[in-house]
């Protein structure tokens, strides 16, 4: 596109240079920025797959949230904690969730001994909450993103 | 000439970036969205009373759900007294329909409890444009649903007119009003689940 007969033409006829173009461009991308914002943009939807959910974008209906006990076991190299996690299974199991074996492999779920590996900086005393938050496919924006965070294990709330 | 020739490069593709960004996206618009839902929170404890999981999950509003909404706002020949408006939850153990023709009939005959397995709340609470069924507590043992027995869905219903006590199905009472398709819930010997069931009209404008 750099060399195409348009740049050419602008740069001869109204003698524009390169250097003169590209600050051009810059301004004009500044100004787009600032007033349009990328919300709804074209450009938004072009990097919303790789970008982390926005929950107040997605209708609550669609959200499905989850929380488990996490217990925490041992603390292993490289700032991971091996917790565990007896009843990740019943998140990750529920067709809601098309990514859940992303979520497996990103916190190395072991099915057999159910620990997962999370990082120590993330834990809140020996027993936090694991919460996992998804949107469903039907979701207008970010549909089957998911998110997961670590809270205080709440005694008063979460325990009869 | 190297300078150049990055500001060949660079210029065109912010000039692409900025198109983009002035460019709406191709999008329904969510503003005409229908706001009101239905969610069920689902609360898994223990033998010992500690929480174990807990799940918050949309529902399917049925047909029958929907004509039963009419027939309550709108004056027409279909009138339903207090003691028959939706306050049931029913835990379902099987593979749920979740079809909006889905019926209590097609629930009740999928449905492998053989347990008092629907509640009711004698007083549902509505303030704020919700009605809060619950939270109602199911128990494994004979109670609600048997040792080892799987909550797979809840359905959400009308209750028995003549009676508040525990029934085994939801036809008898009346009409399936929603379905929540949950995370099947295994309810072992001492263990219960808390279900709660919001029905949510709020708009944005209200």
């Amino acid at each position: 596109m750099s060399n195409s007969p348009s740049f050419h033409f602008l740069e001869k006829n109204f003698l524009f240079n390169s250097k003169t173009i590209l600050v051009i461009a810059i301004i004009l991308f500044t100004a787009a920025f600032y007033f349009y914002g990328t919300s709804n943009s074209l450009l938004n939807q072009a990097v919303d797959p790789f970008t982390s959910p926005n929950w107040d974008e997605v209708a609550n209906r669609n959200i499905v949230k989850n929380s488990i006990p996490i217990i925490l076991l041992d603390e292993t190299f490289g700032g991971k904690c091996l917790v565990s996690a007896e009843n990740f299974s019943l998140i990750t199991s529920h067709q809601y969730f098309l990514k859940s074996n992303q979520l497996s492999n990103e916190l190395k779920y072991d099915s057999n001994e159910k620990t997962l590996l999370i990082s120590c900086d993330k834990l809140v005393g020996e027993k936090s909450a694991l919460n996992v938050w998804y949107a469903t496919e039907e979701a207008k924006k970010h549909p089957t993103k998911y998110e997961y965070f670590v809270t205080e294990w709440n005694v008063e709330l979460n325990e009869k | 000439m190297k300078l150049n020739n990055a500001c060949k490069i660079i210029s065109p593709v912010l000039f692409m970036i900025t198109i983009m960004i002035i460019l709406p996206a191709p999008l329904e618009s969510t503003s005409n969205e229908i706001k009101f839902y239905g969610f069920a929170e689902i609360i898994k404890y223990d033998e010992n009373g500690n929480v174990v999981y807990s799940q918050t999950v949309h529902n399917r509003l049925l047909d029958a759900g929907e004509d039963f909404i009419n027939d309550q706002v709108f004056q027409d020949s279909a009138t339903s007294a207090d003691n028959v408006q939706v306050a049931v939850i029913c835990i379902f153990q099987g593979t749920i329909d979740t079809a909006e023709t889905e019926t209590a009939t097609t629930f009740d005959g999928d449905n492998t409890l053989t347990e008092a397995n629907c509640k009711e709340d004698t007083a549902v609470a509505t303030a704020s444009s919700t009605a809060v069924i619950g939270p109602l507590t199911f128990a494994a043992g004979g109670t609600n649903a048997a040792n080892g027995d799987t909550i797979a869905a809840i359905g959400i219903c009308q209750p028995n007119a003549g009676s508040n006590a525990d029934s085994t199905d939801c036809a008898t009472n009346g009409i399936l009003f929603a379905v929540v398709d949950t995370t099947d819930v295994i309810l072992n010997s001492g263990e219960t689940v808390d279900i709660t069931y919001t029905f949510d009209l709020s708009s944005s404008g209200t």
